[in-house]
C-alpha cells in the first residue's frame, strides 16, 4: 500500500502545471492500453472490464502495466464485485494503508473520472454533497436546472460514475446518512424543483466508495441502516518486510528529488526505520517476541514522511549523511507525536528490545535512545 | 476420477499411499465405518520418546474411494508406503499433509501471478471447477510436475518413494501383464514414474525397530480436526464444504453450503437477514464470474459472505487469505463462518473394531506403579519425595488431564514455608464409565503418556493469556512431559510482554514460583529453563503494577497476590533470577508517594519495600517514612484498602514495629463515627490478614499504649482477649440478625434487595 498521495515520477514531468494530477491523467496511457482490446464483459455503465481493471490496479508486466497497489489480490476482487452490484464499497482500516489510493485508481479505471470526491469532515454540509443554488439566479428563475448547482454526488448519479466519499466518518450522522437514498433507492429527491426533475434517478455505473480509518471516529457510530448499505473491505497493512522497504525507499527517493535532495538515507537507518515501524505495530518483534503496540498508527505512510523528514534534516542542516540518531530524532514528532504513554513505550522498546539486537547500526541506534525526551 | 479409473481398468492390484504394516489388516479398514476416521500409529521407544501418526480418511480422500472400489471390482488393495513408525516421518503428525505445496517456491510465484493468497485458492481456481475428465488429468499432471519439477526426495521422501517404486516393481511383475493402478500424493508422481521400472521386483520388507512399542489402530474423527484452520498439520481446509462437494456436485454444494453456513451463523446468535443473504449469494455469484469459475468455488463462497456480513474494520485479515490457523484477533464472525465451513460431523467406528490400545496402557500404568483399582474409590495417599511417588503421581496426573471419571486429586501438596506437605491425595476408581472415556480418549494418543501430552497440547492451542499458559506448564510437569513443559515455558515468554492484566499475571508468577520450589523439593519431573521466564513475568509484572491507576479503587485481592509474587520473585533475586532489585524498590518509592495509585496497591508497594529490608537499609528510617506515608493516606474511605495491602505484604513487619500499631490507632481514633463506619469494613478485612495470635499481640500493644502515662496500678487492666472478641450476649446477636433480615425483606419488597447489609459486630479499636 503505497504512501496516501503518489503520484508517477516519470509522467510528472509532462503534466507540471499541476502539482498532483488525478490518476486517470497520469495513468492515461496505461488506461487506454488496456481499454484497446479489452473485450471481457463489463457492468453496465463501466468503462473497462473487472478483468482489465484488474490489471490496471495490481499491475501486469507483460502489458507494462505498473503495479500501484500492494495488496491482497482478492481485496481488489470483492471491491469491484461489490460496486457492480447495488451495495456501496467502504475501505476502512488503519490510516496509511492505501485506502484513498486504491479507491482513487478504482472511480479512474470505472468511470475515467476521480475528482468527483467529497471530503468528510465535521463541517462537512449537505450542500457540499448533494447540490447547491446559484442565488443570483434562483432569485430571478426559480429553482430551475439552471439556478442548481451540482454536487459530486448529483454529479454522479447524473452521469452513471463513482462518487468518492473521504473519511465518511469525520462527518456528523445526519449528514452520513444523507447518504441512504442515493444508495438503495438510487435515487436523489429535489425537493425544490417540480415535474421530472425533482426526483434525479442513477445513471448505470453509479456507486460510492468510503473510506474511514479505523483511528478516527470509528465505523462503529455509523447508522446500522447505512452500514447496510455497503460492503465493508478491511485494508491492511503491507505483510512484507522487503516489499514495505522497498516502497519506502521509491517513496523517500522521490519526495527528497522534489525537495532538491540528491541522496536518500542509507540502507541500514531504512532498516531500523522500517522495523522499528514493523515491530511497532504488529506488537511483535521480528524474531516473535511479543511487545506493546503503540496507540498511534505506525503506517507505512508515516514511515515514508519520518524517513522524509530524516533526509531533508541531514541534508540541509548537517550536511552529513544521515545517522541512526537523526532516526531517533525525527521519530517524536513525526510519528510518536506527544502522546506520554507511546513515549513511555517506545523507551522500553529501546531499552527492552533494540539493546538485544545485533549490529553496529542497531548498536548506535540503542546508543541514542537518550534523545528520546522524557 | 480415481474410482473411475480404477473400474475402467479393473486392476489386479490397486495400490494406495499409506502405512504397509496395515496390509494384513486392511479388513479392520473396510468395516462399515461411518467417516470420518483415522488410522493411528504411534512408536514410543526406550527412552519414552513418543510420537503418533495420523492418516485420517474421509469420504472424498482419494485413498479411500481406491480402497473401496479396489474391492468392487475385486482388485487387491494394498498400502505401500512406509509404516509410520518409520525415522523418515519424525516430526511429522499427519500423513496426508501438503508440506511440499506450501513450501514451494515455484508455486507461490505460480499463485502470485494468478493473482491467488494462497495455495488453497489457487487448486480450487485450477482443479475442483467442473471439467472434463480428460483436460483434468492433463492439468493435473502439469500441475505436479510444476511442483516436483526434478527436485530429487530428499531424506523424507527419498527413502518413501524408493519403497514404493520396489513396490510398483513387484506388482508390476506378479500382475503378469494385468494392470496396476498407483494411488499416491501428485507430488510423488513424477518421481515415482521414473523409479519403478529400475527398481528390484522383490517385494519390499522392512524390519521393525527393536525396543520401541508400535502400534497402529484405528479412531473416531472429526472434520473439526481435518480442517487445516484448526491446527494439526491437516492439509484440508473447510472438509464439510468438500463432502458436500463430493455428495451433491459443486454446483449444488455451494448453495447448500451458503445456507448452512448462514444457519450455523443464526445458531450462534448472528444477525443475518435475507437481505444480508441475497447480497451474499450476489456477491459470491459475481466473484465467480470475475474469476472464470464454472461453479462458486470455496473461496468465492467465503469472500461473498464476508462481504455482506462484515459491517467493520477487522483486526486480522481474513482468515482464508492465508495458510494456518485462526489469529488470535480474527473476528468472531468469520471464526464461526470457518467453523461452518468445517463443520462438526465426529465419524464412528463400525462395531466390532479392535479397542485401541489406550485402554490396555492406562490399566497397565497404573498396575505398573501399583494402584489397585476397584469398582469402590479409595484413598490413595501419594508421597512426592519418593521415587515411586513420583512415579504414582504422574501415572495419575496424566489420567486426570484426559478427564477419566474416576481419578481425581482430593488434597494438592502444599509448598508454602508455613505448612509444608509432600504429599498428594486421590480418590481412585475404576468406575463404568472409565473404560469408555478411555476409549474416546485413544484419539489423543496410544499410551497415556501420549494421550495427556497430546491433551494438554489441544488445551494449549487457544490459551493466549498468561495464566492458562502458566497452568498448561503446571499440568505439563506434573504429568512429566518434557516437550510440553518446553514449549508452553515458549509460549509464555513470547505472550507474558503483552498480558493485560495484573491479576492474571501474578496468578501466573505464583504457579511459575511453586513450580520452581517444586522442583527443588522434588526433583525435576520436567527439566525446564524457568530462570529466563520469570525474569520476563517479573518485568512485565512491574511494568503492570506501575501502570494500574485509580485513586478510588478498592482492594483487588489479585492485584495485592501479584504484589505479594512480584515479591517472592525478587526473594529469589540475583545471581539465580535476572531480576533488579533497585528497579523494583524505586518503582515501589514511586507507588507508594503516588496519589493516584489504588490506595491497596499503595500500601502493598509500601509493605514489599518493608518487607525487603535488608542489613545496610535503616530499618528506623524506614518506619517513619511509613508512619508518615500512613498519616497521609488515613482517611476513611481507603484507610483500610492501604491497610489491607500493606499486611498482605509485610504482615510480620507490622506486628514488631510498635509505632506503626500506635499510628493506626491514633489515625483510627480520629476518626468521627460515621467515618469510623466507612472504614470500618475494610479494616476487617484489612485485620484479616493477621492470624488470631498476632491480633492478640496488636490488642496488647494497644491496650499498653492507651494504659495511663503514670504507670498507676489503679486502672484496672483489661483482657486483651476482650478486644477480639466482643462481649456481646448471644441474644443481641441473634437480635441484630433478625433486625437485618427484616431490613432486607423490606428492601427486597421495594426492589432493593442487592442493596448491602451493613456491618454488625462492632470491631475493638
Amino acid at each position: 500500500m503505497a504512501a496516501k498521495k503518489r503520484t508517477d515520477g516519470a509522467t510528472e514531468e509532462k503534466t507540471t502545471t499541476s502539482q498532483r494530477p488525478p490518476a486517470e491523467i497520469i495513468y492515461a496511457a496505461e488506461l487506454e492500453t488496456l481499454q484497446t482490446g479489452d473485450d471481457a464483459p463489463r457492468p453496465p455503465g463501466w468503462r473497462m472490464s473487472p478483468m482489465a481493471i484488474r490489471a490496471f490496479i495490481l499491475g501486469d508486466p507483460a502489458r507494462g502495466i505498473r503495479k500501484k497497489f500492494v495488496g491482497n489480490p482478492s481485496l481488489v476482487d470483492r471491491a469491484m464485485v461489490a460496486l457492480a452490484t447495488n451495495r456501496g464499497l467502504m475501505l476502512v482500516g488503519e490510516p496509511g494503508t492505501a485506502k484513498s489510493l486504491l479507491s482513487e485508481l478504482l472511480a479512474a479505471a470505472i468511470c475515467e473520472r476521480s475528482t468527483l470526491t467529497i471530503q468528510g469532515s465535521a463541517g462537512t454540509t449537505d450542500d457540499q454533497i448533494k447540490y447547491s443554488w446559484n442565488y443570483a439566479l434562483l432569485l430571478a428563475e426559480g429553482p430551475t436546472p439552471r439556478a442548481l448547482v451540482p454536487a459530486p454526488l448529483y454529479t454522479a448519479m447524473k452521469e452513471g460514475a463513482i462518487v468518492r466519499f473521504e473519511e465518511i466518518t469525520r462527518c456528523p450522522l445526519e449528514i452520513q446518512d444523507s447518504l441512504l437514498a442515493a444508495l438503495s433507492d438510487r435515487v436523489l429527491a429535489i425537493p425544490e424543483m417540480e415535474g421530472a426533475s425533482a426526483m434525479l434517478f442513477a445513471k448505470e455505473g453509479f456507486n460510492v466508495i468510503a473510506t474511514a480509518n479505523t483511528r478516527d471516529l470509528g465505523v462503529n457510530e455509523m447508522s446500522a441502516a447505512l452500514k447496510r448499505r455497503f460492503n465493508f473491505e478491511t485494508v491492511f497493512p503491507i505483510p512484507d518486510f522487503s516489499v514495505e522497504m522497498d516502497l519506502v525507499r521509491e517513496e523517500t527517493q522521490r519526495l527528497l528529488a522534489r525537495s532538491g535532495v540528491p541522496s536518500i538515507p542509507g540502507p541500514d537507518v531504512l532498516e531500523l526505520l522500517v522495523t522499528t515501524f514493523r515491530e511497532l505495530r504488529a506488537g511483535l518483534t521480528t524474531d516473535g517476541q511479543a511487545m506493546d503496540r503503540l496507540s498511534v498508527p505506525m503506517s507505512t505512510a508515516e514511515a515514508v514522511s519520518v524517513a522524509y523528514a530524516m533526509g531533508v534534516r541531514s541534508y540541509f542542516l548537517r550536511r552529513t549523511e544521515a545517522s541512526p540518531a537523526d532516526l531517533v530524532e525525527c521519530l517524536i514528532g513525526a510519528a510518536i507525536k506527544t502522546d506520554a504513554e507511546d513515549i513511555a513505550r517506545l523507551r522500553r522498546y529501546f531499552e527492552q528490545r533494540v539493546s538485544k539486537k545485533s549490529g553496529a547500526h542497531w548498536k548506535a541506534y540503542y546508543e541514542a535512545r537518550h534523545l528520546l525526551p522524557g | 476420477m480415481v474410482g473411475e479409473a480404477i473400474r475402467r481398468l479393473r486392476p489386479r492390484y490397486v495400490l494406495v499411499e499409506g502405512p504397509s504394516d496395515m496390509n494384513e489388516r486392511l479388513g479392520e479398514l473396510l468395516l462399515p465405518h461411518d467417516l470420518p476416521v483415522a488410522l493411528f500409529t504411534y512408536r514410543q521407544d526406550e527412552t519414552g520418546a513418543h510420537r503418533g501418526m495420523w492418516s485420517p480418511f474421509c469420504d472424498y480422500s482419494p485413498e479411500w474411494v481406491a480402497l473401496r472400489a479396489a474391492v468392487e471390482v475385486g482388485a487387491t488393495p494394498l498400502f505401500v508406503d512406509l509404516p509410520a513408525w518409520h525415522d523418515v516421518f519424525d516430526g511429522e503428525e499427519n500423513r496426508y499433509s501438503d508440506r511440499h505445496v506450501r513450501h514451494s517456491d515455484r508455486l507461490g510465484e505460480l499463485c502470485a501471478r494468478l493473482g491467488f493468497e494462497d495455495t488453497d485458492a489457487l487448486w480450487d481456481h485450477l482443479f475442483e471447477q467442473p471439467q472434463d475428465e480428460q483436460l483434468l488429468a492433463a492439468r493435473l499432471s502439469a500441475y505436479f510436475e510444476q511442483l516436483r519439477g526434478d527436485e530429487p526426495g530428499g531424506h523424507r521422501d527419498g527413502p518413501r518413494e524408493d519403497f514404493m517404486a520396489q513396490f510398483i516393481a513387484w506388482a508390476m511383475d506378479q500382475s503378469n501383464g494385468a494392470d496396476v493402478v498407483m494411488v499416491c500424493g501428485g507430488y510423488h508422481k513424477p518421481a515415482l514414474e521414473r523409479l519403478w521400472q529400475a527398481a528390484s521386483k522383490e517385494r519390499p520388507t522392512l524390519r521393525e525397530p527393536e525396543n520401541a512399542r508400535l502400534g497402529s489402530y484405528l479412531v473416531p474423527f472429526s472434520y473439526r480436526r481435518l480442517d487445516s484452520f484448526a491446527g494439526y498439520a491437516s492439509g484440508m481446509p473447510s472438509p464439510a464444504f468438500y463432502q458436500r462437494v463430493w455428495e451433491e456436485g459443486p454446483a449444488k454444494a455451494a448453495d447448500a453450503m451458503l445456507f448452512a453456513a448462514i444457519r450455523h451463523l443464526r445458531g450462534k446468535q448472528q444477525r443475518v437477514s435475507p437481505a444480508d443473504a441475497i447480497a451474499a449469494s450476489t456477491l459470491a455469484h459475481g466473484l465467480k464470474a470475475l474469476r472464470g469459475h464454472e461453479a462458486l468455488s470455496r473461496i468465492d463462497l467465503l469472500d461473498g459472505l464476508a462481504g455482506a456480513l462484515v459491517k467493520d474494520a477487522l483486526e486480522a485479515p481474513l482468515p482464508w487469505t492465508r495458510r494456518g490457523t485462526l489469529s488470535a484477533r480474527t473476528e468472531p464472525l468469520l471464526a464461526e463462518l470457518v467453523r461452518a465451513f468445517s463443520g462438526h460431523k465426529v465419524g464412528v467406528l463400525a462395531p466390532g473394531t479392535p479397542q485401541p490400545p489406550l485402554l490396555h496402557d492406562a490399566f497397565a500404568e497404573a498396575e505398573r506403579v501399583h494402584i489397585a483399582l476397584n469398582r469402590e474409590p479409595q484413598r490413595v495417599v501419594v508421597p512426592l519425595t519418593s521415587q515411586a511417588g513420583a512415579a504414582q503421581s504422574a501415572v495419575l496426573h496424566r489420567l486426570r488431564v484426559l478427564g477419566i471419571p474416576g481419578f481425581s486429586q482430593t488434597r494438592a501438596p502444599s509448598l508454602s514455608r508455613a505448612k509444608t506437605e509432600l504429599s498428594e491425595e486421590w480418590s481412585v476408581q475404576r468406575g463404568l464409565d472409565t473404560d469408555p472415556a478411555l476409549v474416546e480418549a485413544a484419539l489423543y494418543g496410544a499410551t497415556l503418556v501420549g494421550a495427556a501430552a497430546a491433551k494438554i497440547e489441544e488445551r494449549s492451542r487457544d490459551a493466549e493469556d498468561v495464566l492458562s499458559l502458566a497452568n498448561t506448564l503446571f499440568d505439563a510437569a506434573l504429568c512429566g512431559i518434557a516437550h510440553l513443559t518446553a514449549r508452553a515455558l515458549g509460549d509464555l515468554a513470547r505472550v507474558v510482554a503483552s498480558e493485560p492484566s495484573f491479576t492474571a499475571l501474578g496468578g501466573a508468577l505464583g504457579k511459575l514460583l511453586a513450580l520452581r520450589r517444586g522442583e527443588a523439593v522434588l526433583g525435576k519431573r520436567g527439566h525446564m529453563d524457568l530462570a529466563s521466564v520469570l525474569a520476563a513475568c517479573f518485568d512485565r509484572g512491574l511494568w503492570l503494577f506501575e501502570a494500574t491507576q485509580g485513586a478510588s479503587a478498592p482492594l483487588d485481592e489479585g492485584h495485592v497476590r501479584a504484589v505479594v509474587a512480584l515479591r517472592d520473585t525478587l526473594r529469589v533475586g540475583p545471581p539465580e533470577l535476572d531480576v533488579d532489585p533497585a528497579r523494583a524498590r524505586g518503582l515501589c518509592e514511586r507507588r507508594t508517594k503516588d496519589p493516584e495509585a489504588p490506595p491497596a496497591l499503595r500500601g502493598a508497594a509500601l509493605g514489599l519495600l518493608w518487607s525487603m529490608l535488608d542489613e545496610n537499609d535503616d530499618a528506623e528510617a524506614r518506619q517513619k517514612e511509613a508512619i508518615a506515608v500512613l498519616r497521609a493516606v488515613a482517611r476513611p474511605e481507603t484507610f483500610g484498602d492501604f491497610l489491607g495491602g500493606l499486611f498482605a505484604l509485610a504482615r510480620e513487619e507490622v506486628v514488631r514495629a510498635e509505632g506503626l500499631v500506635g499510628t493506626i490507632d491514633a489515625c483510627v481514633t480520629g476518626f468521627l463515627r460515621d467515618d469510623f463506619l466507612i472504614a470500618l469494613p475494610a479494616l476487617r478485612q484489612a485485620f484479616a490478614y493477621f492470624p488470631p495470635r498476632e491480633r492478640l499481640r496488636i490488642a496488647e500493644t494497644i491496650l499498653e499504649l492507651g494504659a495511663p502515662a503514670d504507670g498507676s496500678k489503679a486502672a484496672a487492666r483489661v483482657d486483651p482477649m476482650l478486644l477480639l472478641r466482643a462481649p456481646i450476649d448471644v441474644s443481641v446477636v441473634e437480635r441484630g440478625h433478625r433486625l437485618e433480615q427484616a431490613a432486607a425483606t423490606l428492601a427486597a419488597r421495594f426492589g432493593l434487595d442487592d442493596v448491602e447489609s451493613p456491618p454488625v459486630a462492632p470491631e475493638a479499636s
